[in-house]
């Protein structure tokens, strides 16, 4: 007896541990959600009923879920504790509308154009916990006016910014909804551009130890990026379209040549008195460097030196103003084949999915109790012949 | 884990636990062939009602019910194995109930440290 109750302290002390994952068990993950609610959601105890407290809007919590729906989210708090919230404070079925506080109403529409492959959802809000009513395939292209931007001082309150936005809200074929375009599955538009791109890494490295390089191109964009602060552009290249972010700088449409009544000497360059050179970046005097290319020479430079000051910049003598196109030899740009529509959501196939959830977990427990079952009576006759 | 992906995860547990039961069983020196199989069909027995039970709690009754059932399973399980131990094993080295809780420690340890790598 004293044996036993041994045994019985030693497993009510131990197998709160072993519980923790019993050689390959399940884990649940979970996912950060800020509580979008203008007046919070109330949070309860684990019977669904009992209020423990408040969540305020820009709350943060950590939402335990499975893939299907229930009646509750389990959630873990700032502080660590566990509550849970009902699925319908966070799943909602509202539409997050675009009066709330933090969207922005941008003045005009923009575009954005969805590159992942697999498509994107437009919800009715710009949470992945929002109701999601149709999806987007890879190649449409859709008009926004209302974003809401990351929250983390990515953009601006008046929309002035192209990036940092976390959700756009699209209107189309009777299809309304958020979209969330900050993991860029979406590429928002900007004006085609611009950019030196270095043909090999190794060139760039070359260019910032030598000063110097003839070994890039200028190519110009299609006009979509990501809405990051890397900015990958979508280009064409090898018979298909793709982000890169290994561009070196943008430069102006226009660019503008310059003189020098006096050698302009760098830490690794020298532009001699009187030699006309485009400068490509940096032109703004307040940063006292310069790329540049002198005409004519297909060779792009870096100019600067601790001597420079703005005084020097501000003597050079404008000469004229050239088109990229007339300096640097551009491909043609291929724009991607738009596509324009949306595909509504059968809200019975998420219904029936969710019934496929719990079915599964209940015939899994059925077999899984049907085989110990099974296995009890083997045990039993195995053992049984034994002892006849 | 997705819920689609339960079935397999359960037949992953069993086998890797009874792998691992069977070769602790060996080393405590367990050398009946009888014996050996009846380990086997012990964790058959338990194994995956502890892995596929919690899961209905979770879906009836919350989270906290998933969490409670799964340690109340496994310390029901640790004296179910022990009652069966007892009643079939001719192995008689070590207590059965504490061989039950050799065994299942065993499993958990070298199923995190599985985990880990």
């Amino acid at each position: 007896m004293k044996k036993f109750l041994k045994l019985l302290l030693v497993a009510i002390l131990v197998m709160p541990f072993m519980a923790k994952a019993d050689m390959g068990a399940p884990q649940i993950n979970s996912v950060e959600v800020t509580i979008t609610n203008e007046n919070g959601i109330d949070y309860y105890d684990y019977d669904g009923e009992t209020v423990k407290g408040h969540l305020n809007k820009g709350d943060k919590i950590k939402v335990v879920s499975l893939d299907m729906d229930e009646k509750y989210y389990y959630i873990e708090l700032a502080n660590g504790k566990d509550a849970v919230v009902k699925s319908s404070d966070i799943k909602n079925d509202s539409e997050y509308p675009v009066t709330s506080k933090d969207v922005v109403d941008r003045g005009q529409d923009y575009e954005i154009y969805v590159f992942e492959e697999k498509g994107v959802d437009i919800r009715k809000g710009p949470y992945e916990f929002y109701e999601k009513v149709a999806h987007v395939e890879s190649g449409t292209k859709l008009k926004y006016r209302y974003a809401i931007y990351d929250g983390e001082g990515n953009g601006s309150e008046d929309g002035e910014y192209n990036f940092g936005i976390h959700a756009v809200y699209v209107e189309q074929d009777g299809v309304k909804g958020w979209i969330n375009i900050l993991d860029s599955k979406v590429l928002v538009s900007v004006e085609p551009r611009y950019y030196i791109i270095f043909n090999s890494i190794d060139t760039e490295n070359t260019f910032y130890s030598k000063g110097s390089s003839s070994d890039f191109k200028v190519i110009k964009s299609a006009g979509w990026e990501t809405n990051s602060w890397d900015r990958e552009i979508l280009v064409y290249e090898d018979g298909k379209f793709k982000l890169i972010d290994d561009y070196y700088s943008i430069i102006p449409d226009k660019i503008q040549s310059y003189t020098s009544k006096k050698d302009i000497k760098g830490e690794q360059n020298t532009i001699k008195a009187g030699t006309e050179f485009y400068i490509l970046v940096g032109d703004d005097y307040d940063d006292c460097s310069f790329v540049y290319m002198v005409k004519g020479s297909n060779k792009i430079c870096s100019m600067y030196s601790d001597d420079f000051d703005e005084k020097l910049m501000k003597s050079f003598t404008k000469v004229s103003e050239a088109k990229v196109e007339d300096v640097f030899t551009i491909n043609e740009v291929v724009e991607p084949e738009y596509k324009t529509t949306i595909t509504k959501e059968n809200n019975n196939e998420n219904n029936n999915k969710e019934s496929k959830s719990t079915n599964t977990i209940v015939i899994c427990a059925i077999v899984g109790c049907s085989v110990a079952l099974i296995a009890v009576v083997t045990i039993i006759l195995l053992n049984k012949k034994k002892n006849k | 884990m997705k819920i689609s992906d339960l079935p397999c995860v359960m037949i992953k547990c069993l086998i890797c636990t009874i792998l691992i039961e069977v070769i602790i069983a060996f080393i405590l020196k367990v050398r009946n062939k009888k014996d050996l199989f009846n380990v086997i069909l012990v964790n058959i027995v338990t194994n995956p009602v502890v892995v596929s039970l919690p899961f209905v709690f979770l879906i009836t009754r919350g989270l906290r019910a998933y969490r409670i059932s799964f340690i109340a399973l496994e310390i029901i399980t640790l004296f179910v194995e022990g009652f069966i131990y007892h009643k079939v094993l001719e192995y008689k080295k070590i207590n059965p109930f504490i061989l039950s809780l050799i065994l299942n420690l065993g499993s958990y340890f070298i199923g995190e440290i599985i985990n880990l790598l």
